[in-house]
């Protein structure tokens, strides 16, 4: 195997779940690719399916509710999405591993920090105790915790917001893993710490060279960090594209839509903020007979209505959307 | 019961809920002193009072020094609590129709006169609380037993003290083992015939008086099958039915408890970030989930303690065990005013000893509860 394989390939992959107002497509037909080395950014309204597919790549969809109906996933060149739960067990917490959204809520406040450190190390390596606390020292030296050992006896109700993302981002690298899943690691965090948290991730990744998967939808969080970004609306990708193309020039409505609807700092004095019209879908498991975006799209035509457009490279770059629009008609050019 | 009687209680009632208020330094000290007097007294009736006072002072000062902010602020509430149900105990007595000597043959008033000064059993409700608490405080002692000729209050509930104890422990022990097994199981198995099958049992459990499961298992263990002792006290064989009968009750409350808090812990983030980590699940249950999954039902064991206690009275009267429950029982039959007191005491201190180690079960087991001063509690 070369090293350009990408690291992560997940194909027209579709997941649904059991919920009580009945079945629901929540992601349908996604494939992407995360390379080595790459941070790629998944930028998506709540309910666009971006937790989802990655709770998918690490098999930890909610069963029975939830699973798997369609597609594939390979992770570093082994087909994973149909493996049996111990050796995905297996994977996890040492391949792959994932940092979440609220640092308070996923580290568990009745153990202490070493005792839900040191035990990735006990059962992914089988490190002995006095070993695995010394590996936990030194990581949590490396994610900028200052008095890691005192830190080890502490509880997480005694640690700050940004401390606790910190220990869990410690928690994530203990074993080295090839790709790392953030799925929206900020959100819950002061705009400072938030910076602190970016900034640790970028020098990881460089020290590292680990494949991120990084979920959020916050666009100013993936132009700062972000290689590639997929942009997901109604449990599909609408436009994959290099992050500063994508900013500059999108070329999917929906991108569009959702950068004028976002503040930034380049945009003259004046610049009007634009609000999407319109919900979301209801993701059902109907046959879909339209583009999924089309109900609130400013570049509709007749012909949206007639099928659902593929998502199709970009003519002459190295980008791909899922819209029949002129590319001129949408974006800067 | 008059006027100023039902006003004294009232009072007494106000100035319990006032503890709630009290800021925490004082309650420092408060706590402290509760304990200083409960120990004094509770050790005065077995022991001298030089013994009792250097015990007391020495409990009095862990309390101050290391007892944890929710454990004194219980404590400040529970023994002034004892006191007030000590007078709410007197009055009912008293209200209830007849007295100790009103089926005695010769019931001259002299008579009756000089077996009241005897006893210390005043015509009013309130002079016979404050009788009886200058007795106990001063001489360290229950009381004289008035239907049982030459014995004092202590003599009679010593020996069954034991044999409750151990009943009720015993009982306690069961309804955790069953409910939190039950429960656990349940709310693993979340919509399972298995979650079904326990929630049955527990509403079972729930909706049975003790004496009627008793009497069930007297019929089919007992009558039946054969295997168990009918009633009586001795081996391991005559603790079985009885413990059952009192547990079955609050092991139905734990395994809901039980169950309830599975599925929320389930559900918490750090489960899915522990699977997250590759943990296998019997790990994540184990170690992730069940401490928060149990701290409802350890907060339910005080309750449950005094559910199993007071449930006692009638079991071991329907097993013919001599515990403390049938001096209840015959006590208040019988208008035997000191025995009920004695009985009443006892029962709430256990009571009271029991909620104190499930305040510090508690604390241990919820480490965001240690580093609270006593302020935030």
């Amino acid at each position: 195997m070369t090293s350009s394989d990408p690291l992560v390939e997940v194909s027209d992959l579709a997941v649904e779940f059991h919920t009580p107002r009945g079945l629901v497509r929540a992601v349908d037909g996604v494939s992407f690719q995360v390379g080595r080395g790459e941070i790629l950014g998944v930028v998506g309204e709540s309910g666009s399916g971006k937790s989802v597919t990655s709770l998918a790549i690490l098999g930890l969809l909610e069963r029975p509710s939830g699973r798997i109906t369609r597609g594939s996933i390979r992770f570093d060149g082994q087909v994973i999405s149909n493996l049996d739960e111990r050796k995905l067990r297996r994977l996890r917490g040492d391949r792959m591993s994932m940092i979440f959204q609220d640092p308070l809520t996923s580290l568990n406040p009745y153990l202490t920090i070493e005792e839900q450190l040191v035990e990735v190390l006990e059962f992914h390596r089988g490190t002995p105790r006095a070993e695995a606390r010394q590996r936990c020292l030194e990581l949590l030296t490396q994610v900028g915790i200052s008095e890691p050992a005192e830190r080890l006896k502490s509880h997480p109700h005694q640690l700050s917001g940004g401390m606790r993302q910190r220990v869990c981002i410690a928690m994530a690298l203990l074993c080295d893993p090839s790709l790392l899943i953030a799925d929206e690691p900020t959100t819950m965090l002061d705009v400072t710490i938030q910076a602190q948290i970016l900034e640790l991730v970028r020098s990881l990744r460089k020290t590292r060279e680990m494949s991120i998967l990084f979920i959020t939808h916050d666009l100013g969080v993936i132009s700062e960090l972000c290689d590639r970004v997929i942009v997901m609306y109604a449990g599909r990708v609408v436009e994959e594209a290099p992050t500063a193309e994508l900013l500059r020039n999108p070329k999917h409505p929906y991108t569009e839509a959702l950068l004028e609807s976002t503040p930034r700092l380049d945009t003259p004095h004046g610049g009007v903020l634009r609000p999407i019209p319109g919900l979301p879908p209801r993701l059902g498991t109907a046959p879909v007979t339209e583009c999924t975006f089309a109900p609130r799209c400013r570049h509709v035509r007749p012909q949206c209505r007639e099928g659902e457009p593929r998502l199709l490279p970009l003519e002459g770059t190295t980008r791909s959307r899922r819209c029949i629009a002129p590319p001129e008609e949408i974006g800067a050019d | 019961m008059g006027p100023k009687e039902v006003v004294a209680l009232l009072v007494g009632l106000a100035l319990l809920v006032g503890t709630v208020f009290l800021p925490p330094r004082p309650t420092r000290w408060v706590s402290a002193l509760c304990v200083f007097a409960a120990a004094f007294v509770g050790f005065r009736i077995a022991l001298s009072p030089a013994a009792s006072a250097v015990i007391a002072t020495g409990l009095a000062l862990a309390a101050f020094a290391y007892l944890p902010a929710l454990a004194q602020r219980r404590v400040v509430f529970l023994v002034p609590a004892m006191v007030v149900l000590i007078f709410a105990t007197t009055l009912l007595m008293y209200a209830a129709p007849g007295n100790p000597f009103a089926n005695e043959r010769v019931a001259t008033p002299t008579v009756e006169a000089a077996l009241r000064a005897k006893y210390g059993v005043p015509k009013s409700a309130t002079d016979f609380f404050f009788v009886y608490m200058g007795r106990l405080i001063r001489e360290g002692t229950l009381g004289p037993s008035i239907k049982v000729l030459g014995r004092s209050v202590e003599d009679l509930l010593l020996p069954a003290f034991p044999v409750s104890v151990s009943l009720g422990l015993f009982a306690i022990l069961l309804s955790v083992a069953i409910g939190a097994s039950l429960g656990v199981i349940a709310g693993l198995k979340k919509n399972s015939a298995a979650d079904y099958a326990s929630m049955a049992l527990a509403l079972i459990g729930v909706s049975f008086p003790n004496f009627l499961i008793g009497a069930g298992l007297m019929v089919v263990f007992a009558i039946w099958l054969g295997v168990l002792p009918v009633a009586g006290w001795g081996g391991y064989a005559h603790l079985v039915m009885p413990a059952i009968a009192l547990a079955l009750p609050s092991a139905a409350v734990i395994a809901r408890l039980a169950r309830g808090g599975v599925v929320e812990v389930m559900q918490q983030d750090y489960i899915r970030a522990a699977r997250a980590k590759g943990l296998p699940e019997s790990w994540v249950v184990v170690r992730h989930a069940l401490r928060g999954a149990l701290t409802p039902v350890v907060s339910y064991l005080g309750p449950a303690a005094a559910t199993t206690m007071t449930g006692s009275f009638v079991v071991e009267v329907l097993f013919g065990v001599p515990g403390m429950g049938q001096w209840f029982v015959k006590g208040a039959v019988n208008r035997d005013y000191s025995v009920v007191l004695g009985t009443a005491i006892v029962y709430f201190g256990m009571i009271i000893v029991f909620n104190l180690l499930v305040d510090l079960a508690y604390v241990w087991l919820d480490p965001r509860l240690r580093t609270q001063k006593a302020g935030d509690a």
